[in-house]
């Protein structure tokens, strides 16, 4: 035994903590139940504790054998009825399974700690109910003795009846202490039946004979006792029932019995001849000695479905094909036949590689069940009600990953419950109901794993973060004014910020949010928050399917080649050494490229030593553009390469504080590249302009300031013009013959149809078009129509700031004037250069005619000017009355007022003081404003806005500056009643970009 | 206190085998226990912001070993690649890092009552490195403590 008893232990520690690990979660859901116990689940529990408690006896653990038989008992009579698993009785059996838990993990010094505490409290609930059940008050309180009672428990178990043959010659062990032997098997079962007198055996009286055979029903699996007591494989043999010795006194089962075939009838030793007064309490001890004997760590282990390993062992296999056929055909010379073989290969190894992956993968419910005790007991302390609803538990992750979020994600939860959720008188002078709910949600999205955790509190109050980051010196008053209510939000996250009022012992620990976006960061994933004031926040994480394999840019820089995660770039951007002046700025040394009008920090490789650089190529540059999720800058690479899939392995002890290197990787032609770890590399070459900060270089000068984005393009070469993206559908090159003249308006024929073109120099003031043979027509769409405008060259598309010049060129069909690049560029109004162009088919482009329209007001709200008196505009030219105000608080307080009716709310979304989405909240839970429709109109086309836009109650979502679409939009709702359309309230997705 | 441990596990065996290689005109060993295998140089990526001991990364069969520039760690000047320059893989468990090396000789068996305390005189290198000596008749060899040296980076 002791060769292998450092191996017996391992596979208990495992088996039991596999056990445990439900113990917790099923203790909870029969406490939730009550009195509508469910025995199944009572049975579940007191299998894994019976199991341990057998095992444990065998091995010489007296202390957790001791602790768990003690909880075996109350779940023994939880399970008769006798008890009723009130919160008082689960809270001592959890923490007795938690103690169970903690024994087992350092199981080497298991019998050295107290547990007399969680001992008396289970004797305590036991002796509580001892005239219910007096089998449990004459339990003896050692395991060392096999209690009356213990059949009666053992027997909804399925149970197998062995016949042990022991080789005592081979095993001295018996013949050295019988007694203790025999202890053991009675630890793990029950004997029936022995080839010699037990009794006699036990005080030594009788000799022991070279072969002892043993009957024992027990629990225990043939494969788990055939380990415990390391019998070969004929010394153990599984008796039928009949074959059993019977006793005379089979006792009912109290309880459904779980596995009625295979199951002898229960069984109950009579007249036992049980050493029981013999034994004696020293008997662990030479058990206890083995298993002092130096043990490994143990090693983490993971299950495998079966049919995950077939698949597996096939794919091996058409490896091992795949490689027969290669060292064939490398021989013959045939290319084609060798491209085939490469094909195979490589499409054997994806799925290999993907087969391995699922064997790494767990189910999230794993990290996610353990939140139920933790929500329970958090809550109870603070006073709090709180539901946690788990969701997507099925969701499966690497385990590397499973193993590091649980510390992270248990601090978010405790955040929910000791910030989030409020008090329940609070709560109920809030509205809300008493209880509060947590959500934690699992799920994929885009070949990432999404964890949503929303709780329903009060959410996390901006301004009380701004307060906090000028107290903190985290930035000036006028910075933290600055933020829009999502960055404050985002404040949380900066380091040595914590978000409690004061500090308690359950959260505010030190440990701050940034220690939580920084784990999850390690991982290569995102969070996220969303919060509003008084209904609740959201925190959304995404995280990789795995760490092992990443897409991955390949680089190189001097004489090295490096990997970038394609998840840390951007983009990448070319600037050609005669735009280097014109695109970068030095300021001490530091590179700065602007890009679309922003800058953008540059950050160089460090150079091996003696590597030169030459002044031209330090003047072309490739650039990537990489983001570290709290900032962006761009890297500086000499050559750009594929990008592949790596394979990350570690580096070792001597590259471990080189932080900008997160590994190695080994690439196509056998060759080492490095892998770049973008947060440490920005470290190390001291960029630490935060994102907010980094965009605020073209935000500062209007708060808030939105770009639209614009095609550059010119008709003349030196006048340049830009078209709002959004607006054009396609770009067409075309011969300039084919340009045909009809009625002195030009046309081309196109798709099967004609379509308009547009020259710009007939209908605005603008130098002749530079003639050539091949000119670019943008189609753009306005309405339903389409018009072609003409431009000899098209640049580049750009963010275009949206503070534009709106007096310098006032002219039909310019919106206003901007500098992009060094050039003056118009930027043109396409739906009124149009029907200057062509009034006939334009000018009734916008069909309705609004008869009543003078009654309706509009609210707008909208921060910057040139959207302000644009869309003021379009909505005056439609008779529709405006009021605008340049933020949400202005609008917000005028419509509070209900000075006056109000038809409809269009409004911006990124605003100072209170933005669209406060807005739009706020307005719904107004009284009678409910159903108010809300347009935001905003250059965030994107998905995320979309979907927040549609969580606070927007009605629709439209990109600026499409006139049409806007004018079309907003009669739709300011139309009579009858003639609505029913989409009040709803989001209606069905709308079109134009850009799409 | 780990030196003196691994001269108890040295004593108690009745004899050691070392993997002999010479660095800069010194006789050097290690236990062969701990090679895993030796190869011939190739380039090794190198590592930027690393100390100048650390001469780059290799490939070897699916792992990224570190290499070690021994003639730098011990002798302060890098090693100059020959015809016989070998890198010693050895295997410290959790990693393997590679040792460049000048030479390697032999694998030489010694019984442990040869082995002697290092002279007090050294002063060449940290000494540290140096576990023990074995006086042979034309030359003296220097065991070196593979786990305190490379836990020096």
């Amino acid at each position: 035994m002791t060769d292998n008893s450092s191996d017996l232990i391992n596979d208990f520690v495992v088996e039991s903590l596999e056990g445990l690990a439900e113990v917790e979660s099923d203790l909870l859901a029969i406490e939730a139940a009550g009195d509508d116990l469910d025995t199944d689940l009572v049975n579940k529990v007191f299998r894994a504790v019976h199991s341990i408690k057998g095992a444990s006896g065998f091995l010489g653990l007296g202390v957790i054998g001791d602790l768990s038989h003690n909880l075996e008992n109350v779940l023994s009579l939880l399970r008769n009825g006798e008890l009723t698993p009130t919160s008082d009785r689960v809270e001592v059996m959890l923490a007795a399974a938690d103690e169970l838990q903690s024994l087992i993990e350092s199981v080497d010094s298991s019998n050295e700690v107290d547990v007399t505490s969680h001992t008396a409290a289970l004797k305590k609930i036991i002796d509580g109910e001892a005239e219910a059940e007096p089998v449990a008050e004459q339990q003896p309180n050692t395991d060392v003795v096999q209690p009356p009672g213990e059949s009666t428990e053992a027997s909804v178990e399925t149970k197998h009846t062995f016949r042990l043959t022991f080789d005592t010659k081979a095993d001295d062990e018996i013949r050295r202490d019988p007694a203790d032997f025999l202890q053991r098997l009675q630890d793990m079962g029950q004997i029936q039946d022995c080839s010699v007198d037990m009794n006699a055996l036990t005080e030594q009286s009788i000799d022991v004979p070279d072969k002892l055979t043993i009957t024992i029903e027990t629990i225990l699996e043939e494969v788990t006792l055939q380990t415990f007591l390391q019998l070969p494989d004929d010394g153990i043999e599984e008796v039928t029932t009949d074959r059993a010795i019977q006793s005379d006194a089979p006792e009912p089962a109290p309880v459904a019995v779980v596995a009625p075939v295979m199951e002898s009838p229960v069984i109950v030793e009579p007249v036992s001849p049980t050493p029981s007064s013999t034994s004696t309490p020293a008997t662990p001890s030479p058990a206890s000695e083995t298993k002092k004997s130096a043990r490994p760590a143990v090693e983490s282990s993971i299950r495998v479905p079966v049919n995950v390993l077939n698949r597996l062992m096939n794919l091996a296999g058409e490896l091992v094909l795949g490689r027969n056929q290669l060292l064939q055909t490398v021989g013959t010379n045939d290319s084609r036949a060798l491209d085939s073989v490469a094909t195979r290969i490589s499409q054997v190894t994806s799925e290999l590689q993907e087969a391995v992956m699922q064997t790494r993968l767990q189910p999230i419910g794993n990290v996610f069940n353990k939140f139920n005790r933790i929500v329970r007991d958090l809550s109870s302390k603070l006073g709090k009600q709180c539901q946690l609803t788990v969701e997507g538990q099925d969701v499966e992750l690497d385990k590397t990953i499973i193993e590091a979020i649980g510390d992270p994600l248990t601090h978010l939860i405790r955040n929910s419950v000791d910030h989030g959720i409020e008090l329940p008188e609070q709560r109920e002078a809030a509205g809300k109901k008493v209880v509060g709910s947590i959500g934690l949600n699992a799920f994929h999205q885009e070949g990432k794993v999404n964890i949503v955790i929303q709780d329903d509190g009060k959410g996390i109050d901006a301004n009380m973060l701004r307060r906090k980051a000028v107290e903190k010196g985290i930035m000036t008053e006028k910075q933290a004014a600055q933020l829009s209510e999502q960055e404050a939000v985002k404040l949380i996250f900066h380091p040595g910020f914590s978000t409690a009022e004061k500090i308690s012992d359950v959260s505010g620990r030190g440990v701050g949010m940034d220690v939580v976006r920084t784990n999850f960061e390690k991982l290569g994933g995102i969070i996220d928050v969303d919060t509003i004031v008084g209904k609740g926040t959201t925190i959304t994480i995404r995280l990789p399917l795995t760490l092992a394999i990443i897409p991955s840019l390949i680089i190189s820089a001097g004489q090295n080649r490096f990997a970038i995660p394609q998840d840390s770039i951007a983009e990448l951007v070319r600037v050609r050494e005669d735009e280097y002046d014109s695109r970068v700025e030095t300021v001490q040394g530091a590179e700065l490229l602007r890009l679309r009008g922003s800058l953008l920090p540059l950050a160089r490789l460090p150079k091996a030593e003696g590597a030169e650089t030459d002044e031209s190529d330090s003047r072309n540059l490739n650039v990537i553009v990489v983001t570290t999720g709290t900032m962006q800058f761009g890297l500086v690479v000499d050559e750009l390469h594929d990008t592949e899939e790596i394979v990350v392995k570690p580096l070792g002890r001597h590259v471990k504080n080189v932080r900008w290197l997160a590994g190695a990787t080994i690439l196509g032609d056998g060759k080492v590249a490095l892998i770049l770890d973008v947060a440490g590399l920005a470290a190390n070459q001291k960029i630490s302009i935060p994102e907010s900060a980094a965009k605020n270089d073209d935000q500062t000068a209007t708060v808030a300031d939105e770009h639209i984005d614009v095609l550059l393009l010119n008709n003349h070469p030196e006048e340049q013009f830009a078209v709002p993206m959004h607006l054009v559908s396609r770009i067409e090159q075309i011969q300039t013959g084919q340009i045909e003249n009809l009625a002195d308006q030009e046309v081309l024929q196109y798709r099967g149809g004609t379509l308009p073109l547009i020259s710009l120099e007939k209908h605005i003031k603008a130098k002749p078009r530079h003639e050539s043979e091949r000119l670019f027509v943008v189609v753009c769409s306005i309405g339903e129509k389409e018009v072609g405008l003409i431009a000899p060259t098209i640049h580049d598309t750009c963010k275009l700031s949206s503070n534009l010049d709106m007096s310098t060129f006032n002219d039909t069909g310019i919106l206003g004037s901007t500098i992009v690049g060094g050039q003056t560029t118009r930027l043109l109004e396409i739906s009124e250069l149009a029907k200057k162009a062509y009034p006939k088919s334009f000018a009734n482009s916008t069909p309705v005619k609004h008869g009543e329209n003078d009654e309706k007001i509009i609210v707008l709200a909208e921060d910057s000017g040139f959207f302000r008196s644009k869309l003021k505009q379009f909505m005056e030219e439609e008779g529709w009355t405006v009021e605008d105000f340049a933020d949400g608080q202005a609008a917000w307080e005028f419509i509070q007022s209900g000075e006056e009716p109000i038809d409809l709310v269009l409004t911006d979304i990124e605003m100072p003081h209170m933005n669209g989405f406060d807005l739009c909240a706020n307005i719904r839970s107004l009284a009678g404003k409910d159903h108010l429709p809300i347009i935001a109109v905003t250059s965030l086309a994107d998905d995320e806005s979309m979907a927040r836009s549609k969580r606070v109650g927007m009605t629709r979502h439209l990109v600026k500056l499409d006139r049409e679409q806007l004018v079309s939009t907003l009669s739709e709702y300011l139309r009579p009643k009858g003639r609505k359309r029913q989409t009040t309230g709803s989001f209606d997705y069905s709308m079109q970009y134009a850009m799409n | 206190m780990n030196t003196a441990m691994n001269e108890m596990t040295v004593r108690t065996f009745d004899t050691i085998q070392l993997t002999t290689f010479y660095l800069d005109n010194m006789w050097l060993g290690i236990d062969v226990c701990l090679v895993q295998e030796i190869i011939r140089y190739s380039p090794p990526t190198p590592l930027l912001d690393v100390s100048e001991m650390v001469r780059g990364v290799i490939h070897l069969r699916g792992e990224v070993v570190t290499v070690v520039d021994l003639r730098m760690q011990l002798c302060g000047k890098p090693a100059e690649i020959q015809r016989q320059s070998r890198i010693i893989v050895v295997d410290l468990g959790e990693e393997r890092i590679g040792l460049l090396v000048d030479s390697v000789e032999d694998v030489r068996m010694f019984s442990s009552d040869q082995l002697e305390d290092v002279p007090p005189n050294f002063t060449f290198t940290d000494s540290e490195y140096i576990r023990n000596v074995v006086n042979t008749q034309d030359a003296l060899l220097l065991i070196l403590d593979v786990e305190v040296l490379l836990n020096h980076p």
